[in-house]
């Protein structure tokens, strides 16, 4: 069942090539823009915070390419279509519970992002123009784990912020809220190290930090192996603390359906 | 008098672009693309009077809409001419579409959230019907469509027989001189179909407003219009008074003959046998003008004839015929 | 024309009052997109405070093209935006013909009868950042700097407007315009920053084929005396000619375009 979904939603992805190549193009510019904005802001200085240009030049490639917040949109514009529908009702009486399958379905677009986007991209431009590689075999193992604890997050946040559209604001309102949270605090745009101070350490602690910060501190070897393990465990946590939230959140919300009459 | 409106030799070709199925497929397409022609509507002409009522029939697919558009002014035709009112509808957009009023059946005009009056409102504005005019119009059809319950209601708590007597009233507002409806009886029940169907005829009938009517269900037809036209495949089929349909389409008739036992050989000239058991014989024979009592008469005097059943196909079976041989050739 | 002019503002009445029966979820929206807009900025705010400028552009500086960025935004695609974004849908459907059967101009219709007040958070969040900036920076303020600043702002928005018209219009001939629109939003991305820190290829495309250069960088450096790449001194001029001469392209592209779809049919 998780296949099929997730092969439908693939499938989906690959049927109109005009939409994959205008991604194609949307993120490079993406890069592009984040790799203009580093070389400007670092002039001529080859390391800040003991960070080289080089080093931001790959953080910005692969958090753009592999750490969208596509996902997490789409999520909650289709629970909050969903809701608005009435749809959501038929959901109920379905064998698989709704946020799984609302996981299976992103598991197929977002793996079709990365596999026809987001790694296409970086070979071209680690061809190009290089890119730093991992610090270590085991930082890029851990860099791979933290990936899928990556991935798992934006679209725990997603489901989180779509479930809410039942009981508070309308999906579109959450969508925002969504995104200015996961703008300012994954890290994707500006790496933590970079944050003043005592902002950065609270940030660090946040689920949305492992969106992109952390993988890829991990990859740049900010963190020693020991450390890794440590993000990797704190990401995992968090994970859990989000499946029990939405686990949570989808029986009262089933609760309210059942009340309601549909 | 002049016909109203003209379709001269008109054409009309898309090109189509043609995509693949499946994955394997999609990838495929991912790095061809072509198109194919399509002939939506194929060197049809005709001319309609002032004041006549036609229904424009056909199955999906056969070019109705197409048709509707190029009389509306929403499409040009590839080849031929098209002219409504003396001029090109599509050339003369906006002086032409003050004249003809349009109704989509599945595409509404009305305003979703406010109530309905201020649809009307917006329509008066739109088309820029003097005051007095208006509110005499307004009045006139809110009685004669009995619309005077819900005229302040939200458009979206009507049910979708009010919203179809709303939208012809209001398209008519204007007192344009040709009414154009696509599919207007859709999707309604029965009696606010008949309602639709007898304010249609009545305005036609006693205010002289030409009608343009495509459906596919023939009783609208029936009820409001006196000629068909009917398309298939982008091709003219019939053109002309609903009572020569039979004849056009050489519809014939089924002669059911029941005995108390098995008469043996039974024959009847210029039918043909289709069906027979022990103590039934079936005939279908032409449109020729015999009569019942002819054909017993024609039949001898087959031993134990107990029943006789003439039955002539009503135009939903002719049509369905049609449809089914061209399916099958 | 006269009788056009009541219509679109009787359109305008018809369009607010609909809206403000869900008066509740307005202002809700309203801050929610704020909000959306002040986590992009805060990142960005991060990088200034951390590095002192970014391309030669202190902190209230940023500020100032960030602020009119979303103000002119709002305001352009206000009148554009949601009513024409979904082009290919009502193409496909069909809708788009319903506005041809009648004696109105489709464009106008769509624009006035769908004019979005959603965008009062970006409103909001642009004035705060340019009242916060424009006293904070060493403008020679005149009647004719004012003046400037106002057209250059209205420039801006026309501009909007006109691209997302001509992006819409695209739906009519191809029957897809999302895609364009991605690629759009993606440039529009790009302007909120200085220009020169993008190398010149691409400081040339967005003063050209796509102009939205001319969205915010042009008219705030003009403003600032900072300089603009290929347009030197004629950057005010230019700031505030971008608007109309886009607003032309637009009128003739919509035109072309609708020409094409009533010979191709949707």
């Amino acid at each position: 069942m998780f296949l099929a979904f997730a092969i439908s939603a693939f499938r989906t992805r690959i049927a109109y090539r005009s939409q994959v190549w205008a991604l194609l193009f949307g993120v490079a510019l993406e890069i592009f823009a984040r790799v203009s904005i580093w070389t400007a802001v670092y002039g001529g200085n080859s390391v800040i915070n003991g960070v080289s240009l080089w080093q931001m030049v790959t953080y910005s490639v692969l958090a753009v390419a592999l750490f969208s917040d596509w996902d997490s949109i789409e999520l909650v514009r289709d629970v909050g279509a969903s809701i608005r529908s009435g749809d959501i009702v038929n959901q109920l009486l379905k064998p698989y519970a709704y946020p799984a399958s609302l996981f299976a379905r992103t598991v197929g677009s977002k793996l079709s992002q990365v596999l026809l986007i987001g790694l296409p991209l970086i070979a071209v431009i680690a061809f190009a123009f290089g890119l730093v590689p991992p610090a270590s075999l085991g930082h890029a193992l851990f860099f791979a784990l933290l990936c899928l604890v990556s991935a798992a997050m934006i679209m725990a946040v997603g489901i989180v912020f779509g479930l809410l559209s039942f009981w508070v604001l309308d999906a579109h309102a959450l969508e925002w809220f969504m995104r200015g949270f996961v703008a300012f605090l994954s890290g994707g745009f500006v790496p933590l190290w970079f944050f003043p101070p005592a902002l950065s350490q609270i940030v660090a602690l946040l689920p949305f930090s492992w969106i992109a910060y952390h993988p890829m501190a991990v990859y740049l070897g900010q963190v020693d192996l020991a450390g890794a393990g440590l993000t990797l465990l704190g990401g995992l946590a968090w994970l859990a603390v989000m499946v029990g939230v939405i686990g949570w959140l989808w029986s009262r919300t089933t609760g309210r359906l059942v009340v309601q009459g549909g | 008098m002049s016909p109203i409106i003209v379709a001269d030799h008109v054409s009309k070709t898309f090109q189509q672009r043609v995509r693949a199925k499946g994955t394997m497929g999609g990838l495929r397409s991912f790095f061809s693309r072509h198109t194919v022609p399509v002939h939506a509507v194929a060197d049809i002409s005709f001319a309609i009077a002032p004041g006549e009522a036609v229904g424009y029939l056909g199955p999906n697919g056969a070019g109705k809409s197409t048709m509707i558009k190029m009389m509306t002014g929403i499409l040009v035709p590839t080849t031929g001419q098209v002219e409504v009112l003396g001029v090109s509808p599509h050339a003369e957009r906006v002086s032409n579409a003050r004249q003809i009023g349009v109704v989509f059946g599945q595409r509404s005009q009305l305003w979703w959230d406010l109530p309905l009056s201020e649809s009307f409102e917006l329509h008066r504005r739109i088309y820029r019907i003097e005051q007095a005019r208006f509110d005499h119009n307004r009045a006139e059809m809110l009685a004669m469509l009995d619309m005077a319950s819900f005229i302040d209601r939200p458009v979206r708590q009507l049910s979708l027989g009010q919203r179809m007597r709303a939208e012809i009233a209001m398209a008519l507002m204007h007192d344009p001189k040709i009414l154009f409806l696509d599919e207007p009886t859709i999707g309604l029940d029965v009696v606010a179909k008949d309602a639709v169907r007898r304010f249609l005829a009545q305005i036609n009938r006693e205010r002289g407003v030409t009608i343009i009517l495509t459906t596919h269900d023939l009783q609208d037809i029936e009820h409001i219009c006196p000629r068909l036209i009917m398309v298939d495949d982008g091709r003219l089929l019939f053109d002309g008074p609903l009572a020569q349909l039979h004849a056009a389409f050489g519809a014939r008739r089924r002669l059911t003959l029941e005995f108390a036992e098995d008469p043996g050989p039974v024959m009847l000239s210029g039918a043909e046998m289709v069906g027979a058991s022990p103590v039934m014989r079936e005939f279908l024979l032409p449109d020729d003008g015999r009569s019942l009592v002819d054909l017993i008469a024609q039949l001898g005097n087959p031993p134990g004839l107990r029943d006789i059943e003439l039955h002539r196909p009503d135009i939903e079976e002719v049509i369905r015929t049609h449809y089914q041989s061209r399916q099958a050739s | 024309m006269r009788e056009t002019l009541s219509l679109m503002w009787f359109l305008v009445q018809l369009r607010v009052r609909t809206r403000l029966e869900y008066r509740a979820g307005l202002v809700v929206a309203w801050l929610a997109q704020a909000f959306g807009y002040t986590g992009v900025f805060a990142s960005i705010w991060v990088i200034v405070a951390r590095f002192e400028h970014i391309g030669g552009w202190t902190w209230p500086e940023v500020a100032l093209l960030l602020g009119f960025h979303v103000l002119s935004y709002a305001i352009g695609a206000s009148l554009t935006f949601v009513q024409l974004r979904n082009m290919e849908d009502q193409v496909r459907q069909g809708t788009f013909d319903v506005l041809l059967v009648r004696p109105i101009n489709p464009w106008a219709y769509l624009c006035f009868s769908g004019i979005n007040i959603e965008y009062g958070g970006h409103v909001a969040l642009g004035l705060v950042l340019l009242a916060w900036s424009l006293p904070q920076l060493a403008i020679d303020w005149s009647w004719l700097t004012v003046l400037q600043l106002l057209l250059s702002f209205l420039s801006s928005a026309i501009l909007t407007g006109a691209i997302i018209t001509m992006v819409a219009a695209t739906a009519l001939i191809l029957g897809r315009s999302r895609y364009l629109f991605g690629i759009y939003f993606s440039f529009w991305e790009l302007a909120r920053y200085p220009l020169p820190i993008f190398g010149a290829p691409l400081q040339a495309l967005l003063l050209t084929v796509v102009p939205l250069g001319f969205m915010a960088y042009v008219p705030v450096a003009a403003l600032l005396g900072k300089p603009v790449p290929f347009l030197g001194d004629y950057a005010g001029l230019g700031a505030i000619l971008a608007g109309p001469l886009a607003a032309l392209a637009a009128i003739w592209f919509w035109r072309f375009c609708l020409q094409r779809y009533q010979g191709a049919g949707g």
